[in-house]
């Protein structure tokens, strides 16, 4: 998958860079409009990473330019949270949009979403480590005992499971399991997933739910257990 | 100075004097016209009285050269009043025509003429004389000479109309130096205001010596100076509360990454040390986003996307989502009645979770927090109630104001910065709504109101009543 990013801050462009190359994506930099315009118009890409405020030609001009020649799926990044910049950028035929400061994993998020990137796991059976998610019947089973889940931790622990060995935010989580899409001050989702770790993980020595401090959630089998 | 109000009330009063002088001299010339035309017409109707008699009594071309004589003095050569006898028969005539161009239509049996190569007009009678013996019918033109009168109408007019125009002149002179001096307090006033500046906000405008009509205008700019005293001083504490809640989070950060980096450490604790960071900024990124949005509704930002829903369904997603919270603090909900409004469902729920929490960490486990929707005309309120202590209500006034802490002591808080409760009273007023608390009978009630579609009407009620299946059982929905 290849990636441009339009971006003039050099430590926004430096940490994209990596954290996008390290996730696998081949990354190409511009840093300012006019660069921005050219490289998206010659060259092809998967999806652009769009500033609106960009030196010599800023954002809405580059998705201008783009249009006129391309289809190509664009997420703007703008510093104002502002109604009019995001209908200004979705009407001039951006795709989505981030207001800063953005979580990197929410931009992998929505990068995976506009490329509609095949998901890994799309069998309705998964399998990590000794634990077994059957999506159909609703059962998860570790070593051969079937958990005794309520329905809101299944579909907590089938979200994990789907995306195993993927960091997921609280804030997806929230928006995947009950469907709440608005930022809330509340510890709900760090209560959930401590309940339905001693369901999973209290009775086996392996543990499979981490704790990613600051950032997530991620479900998978570690070699080295380190600290949960 | 075009709009200055002496000026213009000067004018004003010259052009009202004008006209009132302009009347007065009007009616004083016609008046004088019509008392010298009345005394012309009995002059010449004396004179034409003896003429008739004169001209009756002759009988005979013999006693018409008397007659002549006699009418000969009573219009001596040179006289300016002319008279003529016209007669069919050449002996008894007596003067010559007397012409002239009509002067308007002449009143009665007056008639006004103007002799050619003449400045004033002459006034004329005409009568007959019935027959006498040899003498036929005679008719008899008697005229009057206008001169005099004329002369003294047209002196009276000049100078009325001068003394008009000086009179006017004098007015506007005059009231623009009296203007200035009844609008003296005006100019005070107005030197005054120049005088107030940010530096000194308590200043106010003094009322006492101000006469009736500038003394509301003054009131209620002093209450306009005293609100925006009062927001201003809002702005400055709640700048330095911003200052204050961002503080915090960055002496932490830079504190702890120092250290950090005074030794060698292990990847482990470099590793601790960067996802302690990343809380720090989380929560700095929170505060970030609610002060965004805040100051979006400052801007008087509306709420878009609005979809017309059944509030109870919205407000039963948002409790299965706290379902675990009420859980953990060992509290039981109820949601009671429902109605329709237009909102968007995702600055709804955030006020609602807002409202929620904000019950939760005020209640002791065991107790019943309850969600009670009400529509009323125009508009239906939600409101979350719990057991509590009563509220002071000074602080009512405040606690939906940004950083207003009902406890001081929990300003340590590390989950809460002190916004939920003015960020439900943006939403609410983005949905032209408002907030309200109470505080009554052990019950604390905290709520917003969002603007309906339209008034409840019959329809309306009926679709209630369709709810209500869903409405009981959501009612008594009591979590464990």
């Amino acid at each position: 998958m290849k990636l441009l990013i339009v971006e003039d801050e050099q430590k926004v462009v430096d940490y994209l860079r990596s954290g996008l190359t390290e996730l696998g994506w081949v990354v190409d930099v511009a840093m300012d409009g006019e660069e921005g315009a050219f490289m998206a118009v010659e060259y092809d890409f998967d999806v652009i990473v769009l500033d609106v405020m960009l030196p010599k030609l800023d954002g809405f001009g580059v998705l201008r330019k783009l249009r006129a020649q391309k289809q190509t799926p664009v997420i703007m990044l703008t510093a104002r949270d502002r109604v009019d910049d995001r209908v200004h950028g979705l009407r001039d035929g951006a795709d989505d949009y981030l207001t800063k400061p953005f979580s990197f994993l929410e931009l992998v998020e929505r990068l995976r979403a506009l490329t509609r990137r095949a998901r890994t796991q799309e069998s309705t059976l998964i399998a990590i480590g000794d634990l077994r998610v059957d999506l159909i019947s609703r059962r998860a089973i570790r070593e051969g005992a079937r958990l005794d889940l309520t329905a809101k931790e299944f579909q907590l622990l089938s979200v994990l499971a789907r995306r195993h060995g993927e960091i997921l935010s609280k804030t997806l989580i929230t928006e995947l399991v009950w469907d709440v899409n608005f930022e809330s001050d509340t510890n709900v989702v760090e209560t959930a997933i401590k309940r339905l770790r001693a369901k999973l993980d209290g009775p086996f020595s392996t543990k499979l739910l981490h704790t990613i401090r600051g950032m997530g959630y991620v479900l998978e089998v570690r070699e080295d257990a380190g600290p949960p | 100075m075009s709009r200055s109000i002496s000026r213009r009330l000067s004018v004003i009063f010259a052009a009202v004097s004008l006209a009132v002088f302009t009347l007065v001299g009007v009616g004083l010339f016609a008046a004088m016209e019509w008392q010298l035309n009345g005394e012309l017409h009995a002059a010449l109707d004396t004179r034409a009285d003896v003429a008739r008699l004169i001209i009756s009594r002759a009988n005979s071309p013999e006693k018409w050269r008397f007659v002549q004589d006699k009418l000969r003095d009573l219009s001596p050569p040179g006289n300016p009043a002319p008279l003529y006898v016209e007669s069919p028969d050449p002996q008894f005539r007596f003067g010559h025509p007397i012409t002239g161009t009509p002067v308007g239509s002449g009143t009665g049996k007056y008639r006004l003429i103007r002799p050619p190569g003449q400045a004033y007009n002459m006034i004329t009678t005409s009568f007959t004389v019935p027959a006498n013996g040899a003498r036929p019918d005679v008719r008899v033109v008697m005229s009057g000479n206008c001169e005099r009168s004329q002369k003294s109408l047209r002196e009276l007019g000049a100078a009325l109309a001068v003394l008009i125009a000086a009179a006017s002149g004098m007015v506007f002179l005059l009231s623009s130096a009296v203007t200035r001096f009844g609008l003296r307090p005006l100019t005070r006033l107005s030197e005054e205001a120049s005088q107030l500046s940010p530096v000194n906000r308590r200043q106010r405008l003094r009322t006492d010596s101000l006469p009736q009509e500038l003394h509301e205008l003054t009131t209620s700019f002093n209450g306009a100076l005293e609100r925006l005293d009062r927001a201003y001083e809002r702005l400055e504490s709640f700048n330095a509360d911003v200052a204050h809640e961002l503080r915090t989070p960055v002496s932490i950060l830079i504190g702890q990454t120092e250290v950090a980096l005074t030794r060698d450490r292990s990847i482990n604790q470099l590793q601790q040390t960067l996802q302690s960071n990343l809380e720090e900024f989380e929560r700095l990124r929170i505060i970030v986003n609610d002060m965004l949005f805040l100051s979006r509704r400052d801007r008087g930002e509306r709420a878009t996307g609005l979809t017309d829903v059944w509030l109870a369904a919205e407000i039963s997603r948002t409790l299965e989502f706290l379902e675990i919270s009420f859980d953990e603090a060992q509290l039981r909900v109820m949601l009671h009645g429902d109605a329709r409004a237009p909102v968007n469902t995702s600055l709804f729920g955030r006020a609602l979770i807002n409202l929620l929490v904000n019950a939760i960490e005020h209640s002791r486990p065991g107790m019943i927090v309850s969600v009670q929707v009400t529509p009323h005309d125009g508009h239906v309120e939600i409101a979350v109630s719990n057991p509590g202590a009563p509220i002071d209500p000074a602080v009512r006034e405040h606690i939906f104001e940004r950083f207003y802490r009902l406890d001081e002591s929990r300003c340590n808080s590390r989950e809460n910065h002190g916004l939920g409760l003015s960020i439900v009273k943006a939403v609410a007023e983005m949905h032209n709504g408002a907030v309200f608390i109470a505080s009554e009978a052990g019950i604390n009630t905290f709520g917003f109101s969002v603007a309906a579609a339209s008034p409840p009407g019959p329809n309306a009620s009926k679709a209630f009543k369709n709810a209500s299946p869903k409405r009981a059982g959501m009612t008594g929905r009591v979590l464990p």
